[in-house]
């Protein structure tokens, strides 16, 4: 898996691509925990992920937690396709901020 | 058609799903997808989807079979709640091994290739497209998912396992002339006829029912290559690496036994009152339909018996006609914030990234018509 992080101001972006699952997640956290209380949004660009596993659904769903604890929002964005099947199937896609890309389709799709 | 090519590309995937998700088929399925699930309520879901999502964009019929294995958890419930048309979920009513689900699997199964697959997501899908290329164009009759062959890709595998994986990988030939080098990944692909040849014949509930089903294979003459893929290793399994290794090795002398007995030689009748039962009349025709199965080739001596054994109490989910059409975690996402400026971005880039398998020759097995210590060359 690969993470890349993109800070600008109070806003921090994070980019993750490959297999995000249960042998990532302690990485994801180690990355990521910083930018919780630093950013007041943490966009998580999840365009570049092939699959995720429910370990790393429940890590998201602590991150989102722990954002808006901390005060901040996370904004997931530009889901890929098997992301966007694997939250809706276990029914987490609205638990999130998900943001759609540029000309989305009224289902929500891209 | 070549099995190499998804005719749905990009984000199209995710309408071609929903497509799937919503209209049943009116055509026989092209592939059907086989999973083994026992206790997987953990792991299902993620599975399912990403195996939806890649098997819809190829654009053509297919289904979703998923064998429970007795499960205690709520593996059941979480697949009908998803009252997809063309996911069929079998109940088993006790837990009787791996071998004895994905056998009522493939008797359920309708499509011209089988793929079974395990619930963990291990082996990723996008790598179905090689292995039913090699079906599709170079003719063979099963294709295996290799962790062993030159150019796979293991992470994340316990030293023990794969101290125990080599040493039964040199049983298993030494003892059984099966040239597999690994016969145990969980990503298995056969022509309908192959599929149903072979686990009409396989009587291993465990475990070692991949071993066995090589063996037959091998046995029956039929077309067997071995494709190396990526492979990372599922946490939470359930499996205790060397309890399953011992009953590995107690298997194989059952298998022996079994063939020096005549055993795969047996063509037991199916009473009617004993045939597994479904709690949808259609279906039931489907797994009767299926249990039929083509003959195994005559000149191997072998005879095939009805794929569902008599003990096998099976129900199906309801059928489709008593479904929703649309999956109930199908919500609307919320409403989008804008976007904002983006100043100039600082990179930081860190990477854990896995190595993607190197292409690297594939291992070939020919027919070996009832030997089982000559393996004909490699292509």
């Amino acid at each position: 898996m690969r993470i890349r992080i993109d800070t600008s101001g109070s806003r921090a972006s994070v980019a993750v691509a490959g297999r995000f699952d249960a042998h990532e997640v302690a990485e994801f956290r180690t990355v990521v925990e910083p930018l919780v209380a630093a950013a007041d949004e943490l966009r998580l660009d999840l365009s570049n992920v092939v699959f995720i596993d429910s370990t790393a659904l429940a890590e998201l769903v602590r991150l989102d937690k722990a954002t808006r604890a901390a005060g901040g929002t996370l904004v997931l964005t530009d889901l890929s396709d098997p992301v966007r099947v694997i939250m809706e199937i276990t029914a987490l896609l609205p638990v999130f901020t998900v943001e759609e890309p540029a000309g989305a389709g009224a289902d929500g799709a891209p | 058609m070549s099995g190499s090519t998804p005719t749905v590309a990009g984000t199209d995937r995710y309408r071609a799903f929903k497509a799937w998700v919503s209209t049943p088929l009116t055509e026989p399925p092209r592939i059907s997808v086989v999973i083994p699930a026992y206790n997987e309520e953990w792991r299902i879901l993620p599975t399912v989807g990403a195996i939806a999502t890649h098997l819809s964009a190829r654009g053509e019929p297919w289904e979703l079979v998923v064998a429970d294995d007795g499960s205690s958890d709520s593996t059941v419930a979480l697949l009908q709640d998803l009252r997809f048309p063309n996911l069929r979920v079998l109940v088993a009513d006790r837990n009787r091994g791996k071998g004895s689900a994905v056998r009522r699997g493939v008797a359920a199964a309708r499509g011209r290739y089988v793929l079974f697959a395990d619930a963990d997501q291990s082996t990723p899908i996008e790598q179905f497209d090689r292995l039913l290329a090699l079906i599709t164009d170079e003719g063979y009759d099963v294709v295996v998912g290799s962790r062993a062959a030159r150019g796979a890709a293991v992470h994340s595998k316990s030293l023990l396992r794969k101290v125990l994986s080599r040493g039964l990988r040199i049983l298993v030939s030494a003892g059984f002339g099966v040239k597999v080098a690994d016969t145990q990944c969980g990503f298995k692909l056969f022509t309908a006829d192959a599929a149903r040849s072979l686990f009409a014949l396989q009587v291993v509930d465990g475990f070692s029912f991949d071993l066995e089903v090589l063996y037959l294979a091998s046995r029956l003459g039929l077309r067997t290559a071995e494709e190396p893929v990526e492979w990372i290793d599922a946490p939470g399994s359930t499996v205790d690496a060397a309890k399953v290794s011992l009953q590995f090795l107690a298997d194989l002398v059952r298998i022996r036994l079994h063939d020096l007995r005549g055993g795969y030689r047996q063509r037991p009748a199916l009473p009617a009152s004993e045939a597994p039962h479904t709690a949808d009349a259609a279906e039931a025709g489907e797994v009767a339909d299926a249990a039929d199965g083509p003959g195994v080739p005559a000149a191997t001596g072998m005879s095939a018996r009805p794929v569902a054994r008599p003990d096998e109490n099976v129900t199906t989910a309801p059928g489709p006609a008593a479904r929703r059409s649309a999956a109930p975690g199908a919500a609307e996402p919320p409403p989008v914030p804008p976007a904002g400026p983006d100043p100039a971005p600082q990179p930081v880039e860190q990477s854990t990234e896995r190595p993607a398998p190197a292409p690297a020759p594939r291992h070939t097995h020919g027919p070996v018509p009832l030997s089982l210590s000559r393996e004909v060359a490699p292509r």
